[in-house]
C-alpha cells in the first residue's frame, strides 16, 4: 500500500465505432505504463454505450512489453470468458458504467491498455466508449 | 444625509505610496551564470535618452530588478563554460574550436602484430578533428508583439511621477535582458543529445496523467551511469551539475528509494534544512525557468539538465548597454532599448542530458 496516498487518474482512451468494426473486433484504448503503480490498486472505469441494435460491447485488458505486440489478459488461470457489459436495443440506449479491477499480475508487464470488443453486429458512430484508469502511485511505504 | 465622500467627492483624493511592493520573479539562474562567467552587466544609466536631453526623473527610487527575485539556488559555477571569448577588436564573426575526433579501428594483438618478413603499409591514414562554432550576434530588447521595440519616457511627465521613472525604465530593461539571456541558455541546454525518462517511459507522450512519472533517485542514478559511460568530465570532486525545477525537488523528497537512503543521514534527510545540495553524483541547483511543456495528454513535462563541465561557449563583443533612439521629439521623449553583442553556444551537446518528469497531481 502507498502512503501518503497519491491517487492517479489516467486516460484509458475514448472514441466510437465510426470505423465500423465487424463483430469480434478489438478496439484498443491508450497504453498505460505500469511503472509506479501500487500493487493491487489498478482498476479501470468503462463507460460503454451500445446503441446499435443487438450490438454488444465487452471490456477487456491487454498487456505488452513493447507497445507493439499486445496480449489479452485473462482474469485468472481458468481463462474465463469476458462478459458483455452493454447491449444495444431497438430504441435509445444509455451508457453503462462499470469499474473493473485489473488482474494484479498485469504490473509484471511494462504496459497495459483497456480495450472494447464489439459482438453480434457491426459497430457505428453511435456506439461509444470511454475508459479511465485509477490507481495509487507506488511510494514504497 | 451625512457629509461623506459620496456626497462631497471634491474634498477627497487617493494617493500612490512610494513603497514598491514585491513582484515575485525567478532567479534566472543561467543568465546570472553567463553574466558572471563573462563579467558582463547591463549598466542602466541614471538618466536615459540622447545627450544633451537625457531624462532623469525624480521621486522615490524604483527598485533594481534583482530585488524581487526568489534566490532558490546557489549560483552555477563558471566551469560550465569551456571557453569565454572577447570578440572586441578582433576580426571575424565566428570563433571555431577544434576537438579531436578519434577513429576506431582494430585493436587485437593478431591485427597489430608485425610478423616475420611482413611489410608495413606505407599508405598514410587520415586523423580527424571536429569543430564547435561560436558566432557573435547582435541582440536587443524589449520585444513587442512581433519585433524589438523601445520603452519610451516623456520628459514632461517624468518629473511628476511618484517614482523615479528613468529607474522604472531601467528596471524593466534589466529584467528583460536577464530573462532573455536565461531563455537563450535554457533553449541551448535543451539541445541535449539524450533525454532520460522515469523508468517505464520513453517519450513525453507516454506519460498520460499528472503525477504518473515523478523524478526519482533511480532516474538520477541512470543519468549518472549514462554520463559516466559517455566518459563525460566531472568537477574536481567527481560530481556533475543537476539543475531541476522545484517540482523535481519535491518529487525527489517523496521518492521512497531516496527516503531509504537518507533515513539516517541528517545532511540528506529532507526533514532538515539544506538537504537539497548534493548526492554522490550531482550538485543540485534549482531553477523556475526550465522548460515545461504540455504533452498530448495535457500533462506538463519538466525538463531538467544534467550537465558536465565545459558544456557552454560564451562570448561578448563591444556593446552591452542601453541605447536611445534619435527619434526623440526634440528631446522630449526618450526611447530606449538594451543592445548587446553576444555569442552563445554549446561546446558539445553530449555534455548535457535532459531529465524528464511529469508535473505533480
Amino acid at each position: 500500500m502507498s502512503f501518503p496516498a497519491q491517487w492517479v487518474t489516467a486516460p484509458g482512451g475514448t472514441g466510437d465505432f465510426t470505423s465500423a468494426p465487424v463483430a469480434g473486433t478489438t478496439t484498443p484504448g491508450t497504453a498505460l505504463s505500469t511503472a509506479n503503480i501500487a500493487h493491487g490498486t489498478l482498476s479501470c472505469l468503462f463507460v460503454l454505450l451500445a446503441d446499435t441494435n443487438t450490438l454488444t460491447m465487452t471490456a477487456k485488458f491487454q498487456v505488452s512489453d513493447d507497445q507493439t505486440t499486445w496480449y489479452d489478459l485473462a482474469g485468472d488461470a481458468q481463462n474465463p470468458a469476458n462478459v458483455a457489459q452493454a447491449t444495444g436495443t431497438a430504441g435509445a440506449d444509455t451508457a453503462v458504467s462499470r469499474v473493473l479491477p485489473v488482474p494484479t499480475a498485469a504490473i509484471g508487464w511494462k504496459y497495459i491498455r483497456a480495450a472494447v470488443v464489439n459482438g453480434v453486429a457491426t459497430g457505428a458512430s453511435i456506439d461509444t466508449y470511454a475508459m479511465t484508469f485509477h490507481y495509487r502511485r507506488f511510494t514504497g511505504f | 444625509m451625512p457629509i461623506s465622500r459620496a456626497e462631497l467627492s471634491e474634498e477627497f483624493f487617493d494617493r500612490t505610496s512610494a513603497i514598491l511592493l514585491r513582484q515575485p520573479e525567478p532567479q534566472y539562474l543561467y543568465a546570472m551564470l553567463f553574466k558572471r562567467a563573462l563579467g558582463i552587466a547591463l549598466n542602466i544609466p541614471s538618466m536615459i535618452g540622447r545627450q544633451p536631453y537625457e531624462i532623469g526623473g525624480q521621486g522615490a527610487p524604483y527598485s533594481a530588478p534583482e530585488r524581487d527575485r526568489l534566490m532558490l539556488s546557489a549560483d552555477l559555477g563558471a566551469e560550465l563554460f569551456a571557453a569565454q571569448v572577447n570578440f572586441t577588436g578582433e576580426p571575424g564573426h565566428t570563433m571555431k574550436f577544434n576537438r579531436p575526433r578519434f577513429t576506431d579501428s582494430t585493436y587485437t594483438q593478431a591485427a597489430r602484430e608485425i610478423g616475420v618478413n611482413q611489410s608495413i603499409s606505407t599508405t598514410p591514414l587520415v586523423a580527424g578533428s571536429e569543430q564547435a562554432l561560436l558566432t557573435i550576434k547582435r541582440f536587443a530588447g524589449p520585444y513587442g508583439a512581433t519585433s524589438v521595440q523601445p520603452y519610451g519616457l516623456d520628459a514632461f511627465d517624468s518629473t511628476m511621477g511618484v517614482h523615479n521613472l528613468s529607474q522604472f525604465v531601467g528596471t524593466h530593461l534589466g529584467r528583460d535582458f536577464d530573462k532573455t539571456l536565461d531563455s537563450f541558455w535554457v533553449t541551448l541546454a535543451d539541445l541535449a543529445s539524450t533525454t532520460v525518462y522515469p523508468l517505464g517511459y520513453a517519450a513525453d507522450n507516454d506519460i498520460t496523467a499528472k503525477g504518473q512519472a515523478p523524478f526519482t533517485y533511480e532516474q538520477q542514478s541512470r543519468v549518472s551511469k549514462i554520463q559516466d559511460e559517455a566518459n563525460l568530465p566531472t568537477l574536481g570532486d567527481g560530481r556533475r551539475i543537476m539543475v531541476v525545477s522545484p517540482t523535481g525537488k519535491k518529487q525527489l523528497k517523496d521518492d521512497p528509494q531516496f527516503a531509504r537512503y537518507c533515513e539516517f543521514h541528517k545532511e540528506l534527510n529532507p526533514m532538515f534544512p539544506g538537504w537539497f545540495g548534493s548526492t554522490a553524483e550531482y550538485h543540485y541547483f534549482m531553477s523556475n525557468t526550465l522548460t515545461k511543456s504540455s504533452n498530448s495528454s495535457s500533462v506538463n513535462i519538466h525538463k531538467a539538465h544534467a550537465i558536465a563541465p565545459g558544456v557552454f561557449l560564451g562570448g561578448i563583443g563591444k556593446t552591452i548597454g542601453v541605447r536611445a533612439a534619435s527619434d526623440d521629439n526634440y528631446g522630449e521623449t526618450a526611447k530606449v532599448i538594451w543592445l548587446a553583442y553576444l555569442a552563445l553556444g554549446l561546446a558539445d551537446n553530449r555534455f548535457v542530458t535532459k531529465v524528464a518528469y511529469s508535473e505533480d497531481v
